[in-house]
């Protein structure tokens, strides 16, 4: 789901959302949000965004917000037009989201091309007891069910687990979970990376540098995930921990419970999002209850600085559209040895027809927030490459047809998320069309090319 | 299975590889033009402008066509409109637009960085993204076809039995023969929806230009189908290249990478000169030209069936490679005067909508 969150002030006074880097107020036009919405309010939200996002430009002219009346917009008649911009937001906003997905999939696929450690097997994870070492296909198929269904229970139960901790208000066991993972992720995971990278490339390292490189590393990613930083550093930690993680899950699934969990995972984030009693969707509509964003640690946002300002800006209309809000998030924790966590992209209903309009700016920048994704998707979209990569006979063919499946599986969730403007989960599309492309590229084109290849014709 | 004249072409190598065509949005402000007037085609504006409601900045290097009266701003924005966003000429009409929203108030866009031009930026930013997604969809479309053909030859192969090594030579120019056509049908499919898409966008946008136009997509539709098609044919080759130069060994020719290399740029240049051909066919109605594009292609696939007889397959398939050019750049609106003048940089068009920033 591609969220806009509506940020406010949450209980701890020094790292609170208006200083987060990620979580800045959600902007009431989604990027795919017609009909409803105006640009002016898209850049109304954008602009509150950039206004409580101080990380992410140094410059803060944010001072002139003046509270001037709020214009009741006649909406009637410019729908059509904002839907268009809305829509040539919305392409940006596809590309945005591309761009990430892309630098993930990249590092995954080079990782599991050139260093050897991460297609090999040692061992499973606990998650996944059952052994696919069976002679018959059966229980081979068996096994993976089993495994699958333990895999999704624990899924299951973590984000329950979650959505309790979230109803009641323990924000510091969650930030607590959350910081543990990520620490995890930045010291341990990097350092076996760093690890298995500087082996496979017959590299020394004595450990004095190693200790350095990975404790400036770590420590510089712990601030830009859950302090402050520069966005596109953010943004790269983000990547970097969603490549990681996607490394353990190829590294440590067996071969056929990866799949079945790929579809089995689609089919719980397509229920648990779009269900009335799903438990992402409480959580998000627990979040948009208290106007708070969730686990800003948890989601890559892109944001662009755009340079047009808008001439007006109407706090009360904020306050206004913040209450017609209706931001969905879907985060779902995964706790294992290493916590990982994994959300989904989600996105913000735009308010209702009262917008307002313009947004003053006495500073000369704007930033439009683009699109919000889950680290989750990420990480799924990940592993279905990376095991394409890792396993498939056909190779870079398969591994490109199942890129290509996923980003046109994540433009057409961003196109439905247009349409239906309420909380998508955006892992069914894409994992859908990557398993279809593996598999009917694995098994299909493959030999239709090799042969092709074979003789040196082209088609 | 490995087929018994390349043994090494199984032997995916590791490391290295290719990437895969990744897309890269427009840096921010890579390309900004100065912007120090409005253009009289966008009237509205400079009349919100001097409509400003005073506060912040002066109206930045846009000069205000004066005399216009400061009233609603509405109407004399409401009107107008012309182009879009995504046209030439559309550079100032998002802000036109924005003004056009807000009926009963005074707005006053304030353009950052007029200075620096931000106008075309956000044109060419608007325009970018869509033929970025155009152009993955298009590879995505000729993915699809390949499937599709794949699929009936495959199913095709298992009934056949594989015994017979002439059968297998006839289903696999039966395989060619249907994966060609299967492209051209999604290239006719893909070219339908485009229209659809466009049309949506501009019964939603009420303006009468297309926000892309039929040439940009035919020419990012060509691409994308060339990009996957390239890709798909040279990846692994360009792989087996990393590994161990066991080329040759089984009697293939030692030409056999630079012959892959130069078939596969044919290929890429192909697809884009039918894609543009092929539109334009389809726009206006010209079967003889759309005949004409499927019959080249099959042409070209026919041709590679000489290989290793190189001579045989690479020079004709360049000659028609020209051939293709020429008419695709003809269709596409080129002339022997443009190109004089584009080669002499004079075409004011071009270097008008080009501007760099001063």
């Amino acid at each position: 789901m591609i969220t806009f969150m509506n940020s406010s002030d949450s209980e701890e006074e020094a790292c609170n959302e208006r200083t987060s880097l990620i979580s800045a107020e959600s902007p009431p036009a989604a990027s795919y949000q017609d009909g409803l919405q105006a640009p002016e309010a898209a850049e109304t939200q954008t602009y509150r965004k950039r206004r409580s996002d101080g990380s992410c430009s140094p410059s803060d002219a944010d001072g002139g917000n003046s509270d001037s009346g709020l214009p009741v917009r006649d909406i009637a008649v410019d729908n059509k037009e904002e839907e268009e911009l809305t829509l040539k937001y919305g392409a940006k906003h596809v590309i945005m989201l591309f761009v990430p997905v892309t630098l993930c999939m990249i590092v995954v696929i080079a990782t599991i091309k050139s260093v050897r450690f991460y297609t090999e097997k040692n061992g499973q994870l606990i998650y996944t007891p059952f052994s696919e070492d069976t002679p018959s296909v059966g229980q081979r198929l068996l096994n993976s069910v089993l495994n699958t269904i333990i895999m999704i229970s624990v899924i299951v139960v973590m984000t329950v687990f979650l959505v309790v901790l979230y109803k009641y208000r323990c924000y510091k066991f969650i930030h607590g979970w959350l910081i543990l993972s990520s620490l995890m992720l930045l010291f341990l995971f990097t350092y076996i990376y760093l690890g298995e990278v500087l082996k496979t490339y017959n590299v020394a390292m004595d450990y004095p540098t190693l200790f350095f490189v990975i404790w400036n590393f770590g420590a510089v990613g712990m601030i830009c995930i859950h302090w402050k930083g520069p966005l596109h550093l953010q943004q790269a930690y983000l990547i970097m921990i969603s490549a990681l993680m996607a490394l353990v899950f190829i590294k440590y699934l067996p071969e056929w419970s990866a799949w079945v969990i790929l579809g089995a995972i689609s089919i719980y984030d397509l229920i648990a999002v779009l269900c009335p009693r799903g438990p992402l969707r409480m959580l998000v509509e627990t979040a948009q209850e208290r106007n708070e964003p969730i686990f800003p640690a948890l989601i890559y946002s892109s944001a662009m600085v755009w340079t047009v300002g808008m001439a007006k800006q109407d706090t009360a209309s904020r306050d206004l559209t913040q209450q017609t809000w209706d931001s969905a998030e879907d985060v779902r924790e995964i706790h294992e040895n290493p916590a990982y966590v994994e959300s989904e992209i989600f996105e913000a209903r735009s308010p209702a027809p009262t917008h307002p309009t313009t947004s003053l700016l006495e500073e000369l920048e704007e930033e439009e927030r683009g699109v919000k994704l889950g680290l989750g998707d990420f990480i799924f979209y990940s592993v279905l490459v990376g095991k394409a990569a890792a396993t498939a006979s056909g190779d870079w063919n398969t591994t490109l047809a199942c890129f290509v499946a996923i980003l046109i599986g994540l433009c057409l969730t961003l196109l439905l998320l247009a349409v239906f403007k309420k909380a998508l989960p955006a892992l069914p599309i894409s994992i859908t069309f990557g398993l279809v492309f593996y598999f009917s590229t694995d098994n299909l084109v493959r030999p239709f090319m090799d042969t092709l290849a074979s003789h040196q014709l082209y088609i | 299975p490995t087929s018994p004249c390349q043994p090494w072409s199984h032997h995916w190598g590791s490391g290295g590889g290719s990437q895969s065509p990744a897309s890269d949005p427009l840096p921010w402000g890579a390309r900004t033009q100065p912007l120090t007037r409005f253009p009289a085609w966008a009237p509205e504006l400079s009349c919100s402008l001097s409509q400003c409601a005073g506060g912040g900045d002066s109206p930045a290097p846009a000069e205000p066509a004066g005399g216009r009266s400061p009233g609603s701003g509405s109407s004399p924005a409401a009107g107008g409109g012309s182009g879009g966003l995504w046209t030439g000429r559309g550079r100032v009409q998002v802000w036109a637009k924005l003004l056009r929203h807000d009926r009963g108030r005074v707005h006053w866009v304030h353009l950052h960085r007029l200075r620096a031009g931000a106008g075309p930026v956000r044109r060419r930013i608007a325009a970018e993204p869509l033929r970025l997604l155009f152009l993955i969809a298009g590879g995505f479309f000729w993915l699809v076809s390949l499937l599709l053909s794949s699929l009936v030859w495959f199913i095709a192969v298992q009934i056949g039995g594989s015994n017979n090594a002439s059968v297998k030579k006839n289903l696999l120019i039966f395989g060619v023969v249907l994966s060609v056509l299967l492209q051209e049908v999604f290239r006719f499919a893909y070219y339908k929806l485009l229209k659809k898409a466009n049309k949506g966008l501009m019964t939603i946008s009420q303006e009468e230009t297309m926000p892309i136009s039929v040439r940009q997509l035919s020419y990012v539709s060509g691409l994308g189908f060339g990009i996957m098609s390239g890709v798909f044919s040279l990846v692994n080759i360009l792989t087996d290249s990393l590994g161990p130069g066991t080329v040759g060994i089984y009697g293939d020719s030692p030409q056999y990478f630079l012959s892959s290399a130069f078939m596969t740029l044919a290929i890429v240049l192909l697809h884009i000169f039918w894609g543009i051909v092929f539109f334009d066919a389809c726009e206006k109605k010209k079967w003889w030209a759309l005949a004409l594009v499927i019959l080249s292609h099959l042409l070209v696939s026919g041709l590679t069936f000489l290989n290793p007889q190189y001579e045989g397959n690479l020079v004709p398939s360049y000659v028609i490679m020209m051939l293709m050019g020429t008419w695709a750049f003809f269709t596409a609106g080129g002339s022997l005067r443009n190109l004089k003048l584009c080669l002499m940089c004079r075409d004011k068009d071009f270097l008008l909508a080009n501007q760099r920033p001063r």
